[in-house]
């Protein structure tokens, strides 16, 4: 036959209608058995006329026909194939180790990445944590006796402060009760599970005395009982019979900063903080401060202090 | 094979994941641990010899006639975090010239009182506070050496040079 490329006659049975000079293969049927033709010529040197013109036609055969990857190094080597053919297990386990050259690459990034991640998310989270914690920037406010002021959204009021007569107190310190207004919440209060409340008795910075445990006892909890009051509890014992004694004179409730923004003051509440402040003050500052919770850590968004005079009358 | 290959990079790979995940989980925790329970910071400090420590302090027993200094620590909380200042926890070692230590008077209500009223004791942020401690000193000593962080909290493990 002739060559429909290049004209070249050539045995068409020979050379299986393939151009031994250019490689050109002259398709006249709709569908041909390319594998078995491939196998039985290209298999077989001595039915090509050089190993170049093999590997020419080779390589043309399977851009024309091939479903399967014949033209990897693999192929190429005598590992190739089709299905059906010798080679085409050694053709599936090219395909496996392709899939395995695949999969490890991949675990391998995710490591890397996993690994390096961490690093970035610790240095990333310590920094976050690190900047709230060590940032102090907060609005600071001073408030008289009786004049309302905002915290987390509640308007609150100081109405004046007390000394107590106490007995069995810590020596060179002495009770003082300070009375506070809280109106009913409004939709800006922002109910607190804990607050800081303390005063400044010119030394030394003082919480409130209450903690929820004695706030337990002090309105009936029965937390301690007689049995649990050793030696150490005798003072705060007499302290807090002194208070309750207090709380019962004064119809007020006592606060403390576990419940003073809770839902218990949602209509408003007028109660009194119990401190222990030095003998000597004449003088003394509470504050009330507003937090704002970022990264589990609280910062310091506005305080608000109310200088008192002690013995000052309620306002 | 390839099967066993890709398993075991699967195994490794979700061990790091899960390794990873622990580490930062722990990390995380550390830091928080590190930061909740701050030391206050020293602005300044100064001492005096005084005739006696004031009512409710205990004199050492074994007292040779040596003199009381009174130390004043100067605090202030730069960080958002509330610092009680327990004197059991905020508390300095003293020493004098030789490196003997030095006793430091205790309130009369010892240590459990202490403690329970000093727990209310607290340095809120950006608050700053006296905290005044009563060191009894040999008579001829004229410097003594303060150290704080031997308490159950980290301290600065600064050492102070206090003349009086």
């Amino acid at each position: 036959m002739r060559c429909g490329r290049c004209g070249k006659n050539f045995d068409e049975e020979m050379y299986s209608r393939i151009c031994p000079k250019c490689g050109f293969f002259q398709n006249k049927r709709a569908e041909v058995d390319v594998s078995q033709y491939f196998s039985a010529r290209f298999d077989d040197d001595k039915k090509v006329s050089t190993a170049a013109q093999a590997a020419r036609q080779h390589d043309r055969l399977h851009e024309m026909y091939d479903k399967y990857n014949m033209h990897k190094p693999m192929a190429r080597q005598g590992q190739g194939g089709f299905p059906g053919q010798k080679n085409y297990g050694q053709a599936k386990l090219y395909e496996e180790k392709k899939k395995r050259n695949f999969l490890v690459p991949v675990f391998a990034a995710i490591m890397v990445l996993a690994v390096a991640g961490t690093a970035l998310l610790c240095n990333v989270k310590k920094q976050q944590v690190m900047e709230n914690y060590q940032t102090l920037e907060y609005e600071r406010q001073t408030a008289g006796v009786g004049e309302l002021f905002e915290i987390s959204g509640w308007l609150l009021t100081v109405r004046g402060v007390k000394a107590m007569e106490m007995s069995s107190l810590p020596a060179g310190e002495k009770l003082v009760a300070v009375s506070v207004e809280i109106l009913p919440a409004n939709e800006d209060s922002e109910y607190q599970d804990s607050a800081t409340v303390y005063v400044f008795d010119g030394v030394s910075c003082k919480e409130y005395l209450d903690s929820y445990v004695v706030e337990d006892d002090i309105f009936g909890g029965a937390y301690f009982e007689e049995s649990d009051l050793t030696e150490d509890y005798d003072t705060e014992e007499d302290i807090l019979d002194g208070l309750y004694s207090m709380q019962e004179s004064m119809g007020a409730e006592i606060l403390t900063g576990y419940n003073y923004l809770g839902y218990g003051s949602k209509n408003g509440r007028m109660g009194a903080f119990y401190f222990l402040v030095d003998e000597a003050a004449e003088e003394i500052t509470i504050s009330f401060d507003e937090t704002n919770e970022e990264n589990d850590i609280s910062i310091l968004q506005k305080r608000v202090s109310v200088p008192l005079q002690l013995g000052e009358d309620e306002a | 094979m390839t099967k066993k290959v890709n398993i075991i990079f699967g195994v490794i790979c979700g061990v790091v994941i899960i390794f990873c995940a622990f580490f930062y989980s722990v990390y995380v925790s550390q830091i928080y641990y590190d930061i909740q329970n701050p030391y206050p910071t020293v602005e300044d400090y100064s001492a005096k010899v005084v005739k006696e420590a004031p009512e409710g302090y205990l004199t050492y027993s074994d007292d040779d006639g040596g003199k009381v200094v009174e130390v004043s620590w100067y605090f202030t909380n730069t960080v958002n975090e509330k610092i009680y200042m327990d004197i059991m926890y905020i508390g300095a070692d003293y020493y004098d010239e030789n490196g003997g230590w030095l006793y430091v008077m205790e309130r009369e209500e010892g240590y459990s009182a202490i403690s329970k009223y000093d727990n209310r004791r607290i340095l809120p942020p950006g608050e700053r506070v006296v905290v005044k401690e009563y060191v009894q000193v040999p008579e001829d000593a004229q410097e003594i050496e303060a150290y704080f962080g031997s308490g159950y909290g980290q301290g600065t493990q600064e050492g102070y040079r206090i003349t009086f």
